[in-house]
């Protein structure tokens, strides 16, 4: 027989029959249990073998552009260093100090160059453009020196408002700074020509800046 | 009296004994799987026997289309209520009628040369 159900069967017994119909009699039912077809039947054929070595991943392009862009970094960093100092003791890049002894009191430095400026009077030989860059110069590294502050990169107006802002000198000394820097400016780029005593007034007048600020803490 | 009475209770507990000794000796049929657990599909062959055929006995009927699925009851849609088979007779010989329509064997009792311990295998 063929079973094309599954499940736990009860098969009947055979029976008896007569002229009258079918005789009962003690009858003992047989079972049997039918299995859907899910068992995994093993290849015996094949032969044991060992575990997979790791397989080797290709690096791709991306892997690559990373070391890529660490090496150019690596080189600028390099270039850099070079330049910087590699170069600088070499002597290819040499600056003069201003001053031999920064040890000297910014008042003092500022005095002597301003008596020095005053005493050459090389305006009156027509040079008032190169006294203007002198002057302003001298003033501009007293400030930086005295009040800790990057004068020399800034423009007389920048120096002019930080003088403002941090309230550092006496209002009128400011108007003096700002009016000695601002003429400054025209006979250095507008080639004004003021009047000769108008030079000796802004050594005289940056003289008694100096001397007034000297004690400024 | 008393012994009246005694009577009658031994005449009742032994008229049970006489009625298991007559169901006894009834004829008795077993159905026998030669496997108890197949696949779907697999062939397998299922022996019924008999003994003590009567002598009124005219045939032989195995009921093929009520194999009772013991599951159904719990599980009705999982499960069919009555085994679906495919059955061939062994013995051609055995002038057999079998309704495919019910799937009902009916065996001639001329077939069988004795009258006792009768096996019919179903493959």
């Amino acid at each position: 027989m063929k079973f094309l159900s599954y499940g736990s069967f009860a098969i009947p017994p055979a029976f008896l029959q007569d002229d009258q119909g079918i005789i009962q009699a003690n009858y003992t039912p047989g079972k049997i249990m039918v299995r859907l077809q899910n068992e995994v039947i093993a290849d015996t054929t094949l032969t044991i073998t060992d575990i997979k070595p790791i397989a080797e991943v290709k690096p791709s392009i991306w892997s690559w552009l990373k070391y890529v862009l660490l090496a150019m970094v690596l080189l600028a960093l390099a270039y850099y260093v070079y330049k910087k100092y590699l170069k600088s003791k070499e002597g290819a890049i040499t600056v003069e100090p201003i001053s031999q002894e920064l040890d000297i009191p910014p008042h003092v430095e500022a005095l002597e160059e301003l008596y020095k400026l005053k005493a050459n009077q090389s305006w009156r030989s027509g040079d008032a453009k190169e006294f203007q860059t002198d002057l302003t110069f001298i003033i501009k590294r007293y400030l930086e020196r005295k009040f800790n502050f990057g004068a020399l990169e800034m423009t007389s107006d920048e120096v002019v408002a930080e003088l403002r802002r941090k309230k550092i000198t006496a209002t009128t000394w400011t108007l003096v700074i700002d009016d000695v820097l601002h003429i400054a400016d025209l006979v250095k780029f507008a080639k004004a020509q003021p009047e000769d005593n108008i030079h000796e007034e802004f050594v005289d007048k940056a003289i008694d800046f100096v001397d007034a600020t000297k004690n400024y803490k | 009296m008393e012994n009246k009475g005694l009577f009658k209770k031994i005449f009742f507990i032994f008229s049970f004994i006489l009625i298991g000794l007559n169901v006894y000796s009834q004829s008795v049929s077993i159905a026998t799987p030669q496997k108890d657990s197949i696949l779907f599909g697999e062939s397998t062959v299922v022996s019924f026997a008999i003994n003590q055929i009567p002598a009124e006995c005219k045939a032989v009927i195995i009921d093929l289309g009520k194999i009772q699925n013991l599951l159904y009851e719990q599980d009705t849609i999982m499960f069919e209520k009555y085994a679906d088979v495919m059955v061939d007779i062994p013995d051609p010989d055995i002038a057999v009628y079998y309704d495919e329509g019910v799937k009902k064997l009916t065996i001639p009792i001329q077939a069988f040369s004795a009258k006792d311990n009768q096996a019919i295998n179903l493959a």
